[in-house]
């Protein structure tokens, strides 16, 4: 079953996200789009990574995405992942693959009856196996056999993806010496080994206990950072897509307060049209006065009258506006050269024309610039904090300067969002969002944006980023494809910057 | 025909919970998703106890005027009608408010003499109390999901009432509420509430509808008159849940749905 236009990322990602909390019995909370050579299905037991695009085989049936999103959704994965992976041979891990993925099949096949045609057929002929308490173990035992016996090939089924094993501390020769003397070693002192690794609460195949995953750190909401710390440097990780970890420590961000600088701009009435009219008002009737006549109450007033009564004198209605608890921050790119210095006039014109409209409907707003040079220093300015009144963010007369390293001004100004009590939080970046910097670029670059987005997420913080420039295709595109907004010309950007406003405001 | 009471199967001790506040004149406030049993809950309590039931369904128009009653014009005369709530109150029945916190607030504060130990009702406009006949009792239920922000009940209000969760049902209850309602086989009953639970899971808390008892009831009683399972199932569970806007949304809960 192919669909005639193949589905885009954002729709895929949505379906996928759906199928894998459905598949899972909740286990997987969602989905998300891996992209990059090295792109394949697997789980952080939170999240199921689809790779798109997706491969050849796969391209358009919904049906087989989700065979492969079944052995992602398996309780296998969870027993699986309590073995370390360089206490194997590449051959021995080859094996594991397939152990564990023919487990994973067996649950599939047993739990969705109706798709196990198709599980089969993306499995590339693997056999079922017994996978009900079945634990690490049992897997590593069986993968050693397997790769004691047969021939196994380096090429694994792609429907099986990547296996979610941790890593031994400890240097890169550590690793190349200890998977030598796992040579040399005989098997049944490394099944030892990994039974004394393994404590007696380590889940089975089927129970449905959860696996710590690794958290990034957040300032936890109660614990203010000092001027002083701000001013020194706050320590945030990096994710090094490579090796699918976090780097800590690894960026420094300093945050400082700006003064205005220079006059108070005048309003620009062209660009406060898009953010007009807060939306939350309604009407309120029976009151003593007001811009109009309630008519039921003036209907039962002159009944009142008719009856002998005394009428009630609220007659009158009007708009009242309501509160919306809701937290928003505007992150400005501030970095680059000196041709986009009037873009960057522009997207300050726009954020003094929204923090006004944000002002009027009583929503908690703060707006912050950021520019970096190299991980050591990445500078978030305070143009307006939360709580301050009456600042002018383009009265800060910022110029571009320096380099984007955009994953840790992201990580930062959430932190600085979360730590707000409000039940709608939001971070707008407005930024062509191509990241760049000392070491930082390309591919890992992306990804680690991406990820910052998603630690954001997590913490229901949403995140959007609007682009403005023309340009055929955008990095981001695909690992972000509901949270890029890509605008055309500067005119534009007024609208769409109003446009998600509304939404967040809305929802 | 009155003897038989409306089928309720319960999921723990909500029907004794229940029996009991009603002994003890205690208002109750039912929270669940739609569609899960709370109306016919209150039903069949009500007709357990050989009560007449009334409800009024809360939406954003409701005012004092419509819970209590109001005056109504005829020619040159003006007489007084008795609201669903003030009747109830005199003839000592169930009085059962759906979606109570869509109800306007300060119709909401008519009921708050009602929901404590005075169980009475003021009536400004007739200048009149009216206290409540033996075996009245007032029902009251909302849809924790659908109230969020300035739509939430105020803890003066909420705190007079004894609360009861209704959930939809564990599997192999809500296969029997299937099969009691609609007769079908047993292992269809089981595959629609399989791909209920799937789809709940799916769905989540991520905006979208979760599908409900009464949807799979729906479900069954078009399989019990011929439909394929499969035309049921798109028809009465997953068309209702797809937002509309692209039909490969719902793509995914097909897919889903036809895995069972």
């Amino acid at each position: 079953m192919t669909s005639e236009r193949s589905a885009g990322p954002e729709l895929t990602a949505r379906q996928a996200a759906a199928l894998a909390r459905g598949l899972s019995g909740g286990r997987r909370r969602g989905s998300r789009l891996a992209i990059g050579p090295g792109r394949s299905f697997w789980t952080d037991f939170h999240e199921v990574f689809v790779p798109w695009p997706p491969p050849d085989a796969l391209r358009g049936d919904l049906r087989a995405l989700s065979a492969c999103i079944a052995f992602q959704a398996s309780p296998t994965k969870e027993a699986v992942s309590w073995l370390y992976a360089d206490d194997f041979t590449p051959a021995q891990l080859a094996a594991l693959s397939l152990v564990e993925g023919s487990a994973a099949l067996g649950w599939a096949q047993d739990t969705w009856p109706r798709l196990a045609d198709e599980l089969s057929s993306v499995a590339g002929g693997l056999e079922p196996a017994t996978w009900e308490g079945v634990d690490a173990l049992e897997l590593a035992q069986r993968a050693v056999a397997l790769a004691e016996g047969e021939d196994v090939g380096p090429v694994t089924p792609y429907a099986l993806g990547r296996l979610p094993l941790r890593r031994r501390n400890g240097s890169v020769l550590g690793g190349v010496l200890r998977r030598a003397a796992n040579r040399l070693r005989p098997i049944e002192r490394l099944l030892e080994r990994i039974a004394e690794t393994l404590d007696t609460e380590m889940p089975m195949a089927g129970d449905e206990q959860e696996i710590g995953i690794r958290r990034f750190t957040v300032l936890p909401a109660d614990e203010t950072p000092t001027p002083d710390e701000l001013r020194d440097g706050l320590p945030y990780p990096e994710w090094n897509a490579t090796a699918q970890e976090y780097r800590d420590d690894f960026v420094t961000v300093r945050e400082r307060p700006i003064e205005a600088r220079g006059r108070p701009r005048p309003p620009r009435s062209d660009l406060e049209a898009w953010f007009a009219a807060p939306l939350d008002r309604r009407w309120q009737g029976r009151l003593q006065d007001g811009v109009d006549l309630d008519i039921d109450a003036t209907v039962d007033s002159l009944i009142d009258r008719l009856a002998g009564q005394t009428p009630d004198e609220r007659v009158y209605r009007e708009r009242v506006r309501t509160e919306r608890d809701a937290a928003f921050a505007i992150l400005i790119d501030g970095s680059g050269s000196v041709a986009r210095a009037e873009l960057l006039e522009h997207e300050l014109a726009c954020a003094d024309a929204l923090v006004d409209a944000m002002d009027q409907a009583g929503e908690r707003h703060a707006v912050f610039s950021f520019w970096s040079d190299s991980r050591f220093h990445v500078a978030v300015e305070v143009l307006q904090d939360f709580g301050d009144l009456g600042t002018q963010p383009s009265s800060a007369g910022i110029r571009p300067r320096r380099y984007t390293r955009l994953g840790a001004a992201i990580r930062h100004v959430t932190a600085r969002v979360v730590a707000q009590p409000a039940r709608r939080r939001a971070v707008l970046v407005l930024s062509d969002g191509v990241p760049f910097d000392e070491g930082y670029e390309g591919l890992y670059a992306q990804a680690d944006v991406a990820k910052a987005i998603e630690e954001a997420e997590r913490m229901d913080v949403a995140v959007f980023i609007l682009s403005v420039g023309e340009r055929e295709h955008h990095p981001l595109q695909e690992l972000l494809p509901a949270e890029l907004i890509r605008v055309a010309d500067m005119q534009d950007l007024a609208p769409a910057i109003g446009d998600v406003h509304a939404k967040l405001a809305a929802a | 025909m009155s003897e038989q009471l409306p089928y309720y199967l319960p999921a723990a001790d909500e029907l004794d919970l229940f029996g009991a506040a009603v002994e003890a004149q205690l208002p109750v406030m039912l929270v669940g998703p739609t569609g899960s049993g709370k109306t016919r809950l209150v039903a069949h309590m009500a007709a357990r106890s050989g009560r007449h039931l009334r409800v009024v369904v809360g939406n954003d128009d409701t005012t004092t005027a419509d819970l209590l009653g109001r005056y109504l014009v005829h020619g040159g005369d003006v007489s007084w009608r008795d609201g669903p709530v003030t009747a109830a109150v005199r003839a000592g029945d169930f009085c059962y408010v759906d979606e109570v916190v869509e109800v306007r607030r300060e119709a909401l504060a008519a009921l708050h003499p009602l929901a404590d130990d005075r169980r009475e009702l003021h009536i400004d406009r007739l200048g009149e109390s009216v206290a409540a006949a033996d075996g009245f009792a007032l029902v009251c239920s909302y849809n924790p999901s659908r109230s969020v922000g300035f739509r939430e009940l105020r803890t003066a209000f909420r705190q007079r009432f004894v609360t009861i969760a209704i959930d939809y049902l564990p599997a192999e209850a809500e296969t029997e509420v299937v099969l009691r309602e609609t007769g079908v086989d047993e292992a269809v009953a089981a595959r629609l509430v399989r791909i209920a639970g799937a789809l709940r899971d799916a769905v989540a808390d991520h905006g979208g509808e979760s599908p409900s008892t009464r949807l799979l009831v729906h479900a069954a009683r078009l399989i019990g008159r011929g439909v394929s399972e499969q035309g049921a199932v798109e028809a009465a569970v997953i068309a209702p849940l797809a937002h509309g806007h692209d039909p490969r949304e719902a793509d995914a809960l097909r897919q889903l749905a036809a895995a069972i």
